[in-house]
């Protein structure tokens, strides 16, 4: 579910998706780089995904099963990305590859219901969320670490979140 | 006039401790008052040597002024607290049964009644905080099985609760909207069955 | 009068009271639970009128009780029949006052918090006739009110310099509808005080056993029903 007002799903909206062309289309060479021409058929450009989301369902003609445009998998999906995080997910760069990077998994999955990146990214998840949960409860870990740069903007407030919750905590037990 | 963001969906832990106040306790006044028709409560007249319960914010104020000494709860004392401890140590899968505000509670008697209690404070200081810190180890352990779903705390107390609660309910909510990225439409059929729900599922199977 | 009148009279004004309503044989405890499973919920929970009437009332009549009684206190503090006492027992129902003041303004402004996130919901919600009342009349004019004040300044401010198709604050036309919905679907922190053992339905059919004093965490759309019933506090 997503909110009208919410700046992130704004931002996550925002983010470029590759997508080719399945037809000429006058005047939207800007797009490209060249301003007053025509875009081509088979092109291949970065949309954000708010703008290739539409292109992409609109059907070129009543029936044809052919839209505007067909997106590709972003890099951030990919076959390398998924293993890596299969292997690994304490050390994928989330933050590298996509700021937002559950919000993209959300919207992409919404849309092309794919369950297996689902499970994935929803073990990536536990895996990580537990490791902000040992950063976030023990201040003597330090914040310099390359984990805690790795991590996208939802990791981000959950860590924020859980030190703030602990530090609570911590203090009242003080006073 | 509405809550600041931090107060949203959560407590601070003075408004869990400001909750155990009410916790009733047993008292042994020094002095003799008449009884008091409280909001919603009374307090029985009170006459020295006469143990009568109150409510702990009212037991506070009484002491304070010397009028009273606090009966400590059964569960407040080193003996006790150290078999549960040794409890906690042999089942490494369940919580020991405490109760609902012992970290309220016995922080807010050892501040403000010491000399009432039966085992000197530090002793007791320390074992609750054994007990705190084994008990921090368990729930953090339990952290791994979180799902999309729902889990089970049974044995926590509220304060224990209240400081896990951020990060378990925004991990599990993201969980949530993972998931039912991939079933989207079953759910907004659920719900309309169920006359349970809002339709805003229906935005997201496009 | 004296200091034994001015007491008999805390003890008289609250037994009436206590006369009147036997519902709430605890107010202060289903106050607690009022704030909390607000504060808990995700939606807007039904407004508790007949438990903040009667919190209000004995709230005021206490209040006036206290003043009467600082004026005995005033006009005989030279003479030197105050007594310490006097004033520990007046301390101790200040005090208690404080705390139901502290509760109710909790509870409302919880409220408020939501009535103002949601308001376009709300004021949908209470011009359909077949859905329960959440809203107090107080809430339910402030939330009209606030929502007149907001939109004449969106409207002075920017609304009236866009073409009328871009200046509705409710379309719901197109994939993204503007008005925001609380997500019933949140997970919560739940504890039950039912005596008997009971099973909860969950969205995949399966059923979850809630134990006595069991705490758990669920979607809220599945144990929604059992707040109303009381078997179930938020926590």
């Amino acid at each position: 579910m997503s909110n009208y007002y919410d700046l992130d799903d704004i931002l996550a909206d925002g983010e470029k998706v590759p997508c080719r062309f399945n037809m000429t289309v006058p005047g939207l060479g800007y797009l490209e780089g060249n301003p007053g021409k025509q875009i081509n058929k088979d092109s291949k450009l970065e949309l954000p995904f708010w703008l290739a989301k539409v292109l992409a369902v609109c059907d070129l003609q009543e029936e044809s099963g052919n839209s505007f445009i067909d997106i590709a998998s972003p890099e951030a999906i990919n076959l390398k990305v998924l293993n890596a995080i299969k292997t690994s997910s304490k050390s994928v760069d989330l933050h590298k590859l996509l700021p937002n990077y559950y919000k993209l998994i959300e919207r992409w999955c919404s849309m092309y219901s794919d369950p297996e990146i689902t499970t994935i990214v929803m073990q990536m998840l536990k895996e990580r969320s537990f490791e902000i949960n040992n950063y976030a409860s023990n201040p003597n870990m330090g914040v310099n670490n390359d984990f805690i740069y790795s991590l996208d903007e939802y990791e981000k407030k959950l860590y924020k979140l859980t030190t703030e919750s602990n530090k609570q905590m911590r203090s009242w037990l003080r006073d | 006039m509405v809550l600041p963001a931090q107060l949203q969906n959560n407590l601070t832990p003075s408004e869990v401790n400001f909750l155990a106040e009410n916790e009733l306790v047993t008292i042994l006044p020094r002095y003799t008052m008449q009884k008091m028709q409280l909001i919603g409560t009374k307090v029985p007249a009170l006459r020295a040597m006469r143990r009568e319960s109150v409510p702990l914010w009212v037991a506070l104020i009484l002491k304070s002024q010397d009028k009273c000494s606090i009966i400590p709860p059964k569960w407040l004392n080193v003996a006790y607290l150290k078999d549960k401890y040794d409890e906690e140590v042999r089942k490494p899968n369940q919580f020991s049964a405490l109760p609902w505000n012992w970290l309220e509670i016995s922080k807010m008697l050892l501040a403000r009644a010491s000399d009432d209690l039966s085992d000197p404070s530090h002793l007791l200081r320390s074992v609750l905080q054994d007990l705190r810190e084994i008990r921090l180890v368990k729930s953090r352990k339990g952290l791994k099985e979180l799902n999309e779903s729902n889990i089970v705390l049974n044995g926590l107390s509220l304060l224990e609760i209240n400081e896990l609660r951020p990060f378990v309910l925004t991990v599990m909510n993201k969980l949530r909207q993972l998931h039912d990225t991939s079933n989207a439409q079953d759910i907004a059929d659920q719900d309309e069955y169920e006359d349970g729900g809002y339709d805003d599922d229906d935005d997201d199977d496009i | 009068m004296d200091i034994d009148d001015i007491l008999e009279e805390f003890e008289t004004t609250a037994k009436t009271d206590l006369k009147k309503t036997s519902v709430h044989d605890n107010l202060y405890n289903d106050l607690i639970t009022a704030m909390i499973n607000e504060r808990m919920a995700p939606e807007l929970l039904p407004y508790k009128k007949e438990l903040l009437d009667e919190v209000l009332q004995r709230l005021s009549n206490q209040q006036q009780n206290l003043l009467d009684s600082h004026e005995y206190g005033e006009v005989n503090a030279s003479s030197g029949v105050v007594s310490s006492d006097f004033k520990l027992q007046l301390m101790i129902i200040e005090t208690d006052i404080e705390r139901y003041n502290y509760l109710v303004r909790l509870y409302l402004r919880t409220r408020l918090t939501k009535i103002d996130k949601h308001a376009i919901h709300y004021i949908n919600e209470t011009m359909e006739s077949d859905k329960e009342i959440r809203l107090s009349p107080e809430e339910e004019e402030y939330i009209n009110q606030h929502f007149k004040i907001i939109t004449k300044l969106y409207n002075n401010s920017f609304l009236k310099k866009m073409p009328p198709s871009l200046t509705l604050l409710d379309d719901t036309a197109g994939e993204e509808s503007m008005i925001e919905h609380p997500d019933i679907n949140k997970h919560v922190f739940i504890k039950s005080i039912s005596t008997t053992p009971m099973y909860i339905k969950l969205d995949d059919g399966e059923d979850l056993p809630i134990e006595k004093d069991g705490i758990y965490v669920v979607k809220y759309n599945v144990i929604k029903k059992y707040i109303d019933l009381g078997d179930i506090v938020l926590i």
